[in-house]
């Protein structure tokens, strides 16, 4: 349960980026399947912590991305949901995932007060 | 002047206001960057940390204690303790004769680079010293933070099932050394030592593997082994 960090983190870095006088709006942040993050825990804790930072308004728009693989064995392209997978067509282990690990605060929008 | 019914009221208004910034930044990299700071200051002070993950109850703390009272190389041991209660286990590690200091996360599931700054503060860093760190028992959050480790162990013991590595693979994916531990106990458990390790190939392939025993001292000489070598790896 370490999604309650995280959220910290993320507010800490928008805070970073908005100026006295703008209000927060909503959060993007990109989540790989295998980024270690629990989104929903995420989608939890976020609305605690924006509360506790003077963004009570943002909401959290988490991006859940996928993770491509290819299978070394006979080249099929995929995407797993998890470190652990077999290729689909010929169930060879280990495949080559080239992405998923991604957690990215991505943009933020933001208005006037 | 709001859009929807033109009654004049900042809340409602749809005036461009609103704007996108763009930020596209790792949220991690905050802890990252601490973790490097970390690493390249040990090795100006020719130190080495190794970060060691595992279950609660998998014999991390006891792997530690032997290696403590049975090191024979010239490194010089440190270590810190992360629990989320009691300094139960820097009694058992101050009992075999290393310098301690214990982190109390109270209901922080892992530590991160920040927690070892601040530990370090209370510990004797001189040249050639292994700081040697016992993650808080957990074989999920911790894998997420880089505590600017020259090597990370995951521990793993034989009454822990074989199928461990398959059911927490995000673990073994960033282990640079696994150590199955309490060995001794194999011929009371249902524990198969090569398919574990395969396993743990499927997802990292040539990660090496140690069997070890804290009871009986198997495995502790490579051990301490695998950890003198980082004085000969590049950083």
């Amino acid at each position: 349960m370490h999604e309650l960090s995280l959220a910290q983190t993320i507010c800490e870095i928008v805070a970073d980026h908005v100026t006295q006088g703008q209000r927060v709006k909503t959060v993007v942040v990109d989540c790989g399947p295998l980024s270690g993050v629990v989104p929903e825990a995420l989608e939890y804790c976020f609305p605690i912590v924006a509360a506790a930072t003077g963004m009570a308004e943002a909401q959290l728009d988490l991006r859940r991305l996928t993770a491509p693989a290819s299978c070394p064995a006979c080249d099929a392209q995929f995407d797993v949901d998890q470190v652990w997978a077999t290729c689909p067509k010929c169930d060879h282990v280990p495949v080559t995932v080239v992405g998923g690990t991604e957690f990215r605060l991505k943009e933020i929008e933001v208005d006037d007060v | 002047m709001c859009d929807h019914c033109g009654c004049g009221h900042p809340d409602g208004a749809q005036d461009g206001s609103e704007r996108m910034i763009s930020i596209q930044q790792d949220v991690l990299a905050h802890d990252r960057a601490h973790a490097e700071r970390l690493r390249a200051r040990l090795h100006q002070l020719d130190a080495r940390l190794v970060n060691i993950v595992g279950s609660p109850g998998c014999g991390k703390t006891e792997l530690l204690a032997k290696l403590i009272t049975h090191w024979s190389g010239e490194l010089r041991c440190v270590v810190v303790e992360g629990d989320l209660a009691t300094d139960n286990d820097a009694e058992r590690i101050a009992a075999a004769g290393a310098p301690v200091h214990q982190i109390q996360t109270g209901t922080v599931c892992h530590l991160t680079a920040h927690d070892i700054e601040h530990a370090l503060a209370h510990l004797p860093l001189e040249p050639r010293t292994v700081v040697l760190v016992e993650n808080v028992g957990n074989l999920v959050c911790p894998s997420m933070f880089d505590l600017g480790e020259s090597l990370r162990i995951v521990c793993l013991s034989v009454t822990e099932g074989t199928d461990k590595p398959q059911k927490y693979p995000v673990a073994f994916r960033e282990a640079s050394l696994v150590i199955i531990t309490k060995n001794d106990l194999l011929p009371h458990v249902n524990f198969d030592v090569d398919e574990c390790i395969r396993q743990i190939h499927d997802i990292r392939p040539a990660t090496p593997c140690l069997v070890t025993s804290a009871w009986d001292g198997t495995g502790l000489e490579q051990v301490g082994q695998a950890i003198a070598a980082l004085w000969t790896e590049p950083l």
